[in-house]
Formats: structure tokens, sequence, C-alpha cells
């Protein structure tokens, strides 16, 4: 008998700790030092003495020593009973207030967009992570996403799931205000870019900032010319376009075209010789505009049929000059 | 009524007033109150007294080595202690007299 009493006194102590498991260690440890050595003199004191329910002598123990009983239903962390005494409150406080009610009515309504717009937030950074482009395939993939996001937000799932779901929500949360905090800047960037463009390629004719896209010559008659040359000071020629530079063909932009140029008897292509035409072009699958095949150039409308013709007073200089230039044009 | 349930109202100052008397460890407190007539007082409703009346600071405690088996932990009184147990003390002669008093037919009457 006494030489069994220490390993029953060694597992019941350790049922006590158990017991305790829920207080911080070092509490337990305070709580429970010498128990052993109480346990086994009590014994030698009164054989007769029983070892009792654990669970109860911890029960005493804690009663005694004044700290909290533990919690009945669940051995969670103190952090869980924290979130869900919060909860708790937060819905107490809802239900006492009509305007909180419906609020948060109208906010749960919006589910479905935050299921479609952690889809988006899921397909930015897979996309992200990937390297994948736009294109199809991609589309593909934000469509299911959105189809596999709503499915998730339906269903009911085990708490393992749901862990995984809130993780995942506060993952795209954070894309969702990383591209809210990236969107003004791209749009303001992309006003900047524009001005950079300006001023890093000077490929072009400027007008007061703007591009000079074509240019319509009039004659000291005032009449307009064709197949004009244009070179600056330095003999370079005036291209306000470059091979591949586009414009629009109609004012409102539904149909694209190509600057065509002209070709000198040297068999070069010539960006200098206005007015300039355009032919209708196509966008290929590379986002490329290619002419339309088989298309005639197109001349650009000019601003003015006719203007003012040159005073003679003006002229006797000018003609000479005008002569040659007007000759070409027939 | 239940002795066990007057117990639970001044084990404190019952502690107190054992360890005062001699430094004790657990068990050794136990036996002592004990012998002194509170039969029926738990152990472990001692040790948690003697824990929390440590962290209060009315005790302290010292760890003393034993040949034969694990060492034990002795708790000895405070100065806080000291006062806590005189305050008690007032009360409880107060309260029993009180008590008695009442209890008495002769001074009920």
């Amino acid at each position: 008998m006494t030489t069994t009493v220490p390993t029953e006194i060694a597992s019941f102590a350790a049922s006590v700790r158990a017991a305790l498991a829920d207080l911080p260690e070092d509490e337990v440890e305070e709580l429970t030092d010498g128990l052993e050595a109480d346990l086994a003199e009590a014994f030698r004191e009164d054989l007769a003495r029983e070892l009792g329910d654990p669970a109860a002598y911890a029960a005493e123990l804690r009663a005694a020593a004044g700290l909290p009983a533990p919690e009945p239903t669940s051995r969670r962390s103190s952090v869980a009973d924290t979130i869900r005494d919060l909860g708790r409150d937060a819905r107490s406080l809802v239900a006492d207030h009509p305007v909180l009610e419906r609020t948060v009515a109208f906010v749960v309504s919006l589910r479905p967009a935050w299921w479609l717009l952690r889809a988006w937030a899921a397909w930015v950074l897979v996309g992200g992570v990937l390297g994948t482009g736009g294109g199809l395939g991609s589309l593909v993939v934000l469509v299911l996403f959105a189809i596999g996001s709503v499915a998730l937000g339906l269903g009911r799932w085990p708490g393992w799931v749901t862990g995984i779901v809130v993780a995942g929500n506060v993952a795209a949360a954070l894309v969702v205000l990383a591209m809210l905090a990236y969107l003004p800047s791209s749009f303001g960037s992309e006003y900047v870019d524009d001005d950079s463009y300006v001023s890093a390629d000077l490929t072009g004719v400027y007008l007061d900032g703007q591009q000079v896209t074509n240019i319509f010559a009039y004659g000291a008659d005032g009449q307009p010319l064709s197949d004009v040359q244009l070179f600056d000071q330095d003999g370079r020629p005036l291209a306000t376009s470059v091979p591949g530079g586009n414009g629009c063909l109609d004012p409102d932009c539904v149909d694209l075209g190509l600057w065509a140029p002209m070709t000198l008897v040297t068999g070069q292509p010539a960006y200098n010789v206005y007015p300039m035409s355009m032919v209708e072009a196509y966008s290929d699958d590379y986002g490329t505009l290619r002419p339309v095949t088989g298309a005639a150039t197109v001349p650009r409308p000019s601003p003015f049929l006719q203007v003012p013709a040159l005073t003679p007073a003006a002229t006797p200089e000018t003609t000479p000059g005008v002569t040659p230039e007007a000759t070409p044009a027939g | 009524m239940d002795a066990t349930q007057l117990l639970k109202g001044v084990l404190d100052v019952a502690v107190l007033a054992v360890v005062e008397a001699e430094d004790g460890y657990g068990y050794d407190v136990v036996r002592r109150l004990r012998a002194s007539g509170l039969d029926d007082v738990g152990d472990a409703s001692v040790y948690g007294t003697l824990r929390r009346l440590y962290s209060a600071g009315a005790l302290t405690s010292y760890v003393v080595p034993s040949e034969e088996g694990p060492h034990r932990k002795y708790y000895g009184i405070t100065d806080q202690g000291r006062t806590m147990l005189e305050h008690q003390r007032k009360v409880w002669a107060e309260f029993s007299t009180t008590m008695t008093d009442l209890l008495t037919p002769e001074a009920a009457a």
C-alpha cells in the first residue's frame, strides 16, 4: 500500500495541474509547488485517507486562492474569448439601436459586392505573383475566382475553413487598400507621364505645348497647297508623325487611322509632306495598328477651305519663293 | 448550520494566526488547524489560502530542501500580515460578541 501511494499521488497531482491548465503557468507552479510532499505526508499520517477527485481538489484550491473558475464550455485562448465577448457586446449594442441595426443590415447586404471585390483582389495578387498579363486566360481566371468567392460566401463551413477565409479576407482587404492607395497616384502619374512624354520624347511638332498632328499650307493667293515638303532651320524634315503614329479618322474617334507617308523618288518614305493623309487601320492580335489592306489614303479635312490672300505689298519677296513650292502641287 | 460554511469566512484569519505562531509548510498548517479543532478544513482550501495571502503580501515564503523527498515551501508572516491579523482579530471579537449576545437566551431576554 505505502509503496503504491507515491505513484498514485504523482498521477493525482498531475491531474490537479491539468485541471488548472487554463491559468498562467507560473500561477499553477506556485499553487501546486510542494503538492506531492504535502499529499505524501498526509497519507503517511492517515492511512485510511483516500485520494478524491482531482478536479474537485483543483476547484477547491482555485477558489481558496481567489482565482477565477475555468470557462465551462471552452478551452480556447483568452484572446478568442475576448473577441467573442466583444462580438456579443457589439450585437447587443446593435440590437438596442434601430439606426445601427439598419446600418448593419445594409452593410451585410453588401456582402456579395465584397465577395467580388476579394475575388478581384485575389486575381490581382495571383496575377502579380505569377506575372500573368492581360488576355482571355487571365479573364477566365478572374471569373473562376469570382464564382469560387461567391460559393465560399454562400456556404457554411467548419471552423478551420472559416479561419482560413478570415485570413484570406484580411489579405484581400490589404490588397484592395493597397490598390486604392495606388490608383490615385497612377492616375496622377498618367498625367505626369503625358507631360514627360512631351519633354522626353520630342518627336513631332508642338505648338503651345500641344502636339501638331498635321500642317495645312496655303499659297499667297490663300488657296490650299498640297504635297508641301517642310524642313526646319537645320534642314531636318519637319515631321509631325513617326512611322506607326496614329490618330482618329473621325471626330468621335470610332475609326483609327495611320498616318500615310509619301514616297520620295529615292524610294524613302517622307513624313514631312503636308497635308498628310491617313489610311484606315485595324488593331491586330498584339494591339498594333496595321493599315487595312487595299484601303485608299484618306485626305484629312483642312481647317480652312481658303485663307485671305496676301497683299501685293507683302508679296514681292515671297512670290518667287512660293512659286517653286506651288509648282509640284500642280 | 454547517461549520464548513462558517469556516470559509474565517479561514484567512485562522491561517494567519497559525503561521504567526510559527512558520509552516502547507500540510503542517493543515495539521495544526485540525489539531486546533477545525477538523473539517480541506487541505486544498488551506493551500489555496496560503497562496492568496502570499500574493496579497501577508505572507512570505522560502524553500527548505528535504533530504528524504521533495523540498518544502515554508510560509512566514509579514508585517503587513500581522497588521491584517490584528485588524481581523478585532473584527472577529466584535462579531463573535455580537453573535454570542444575540444567540444567548439571557441576553435576548
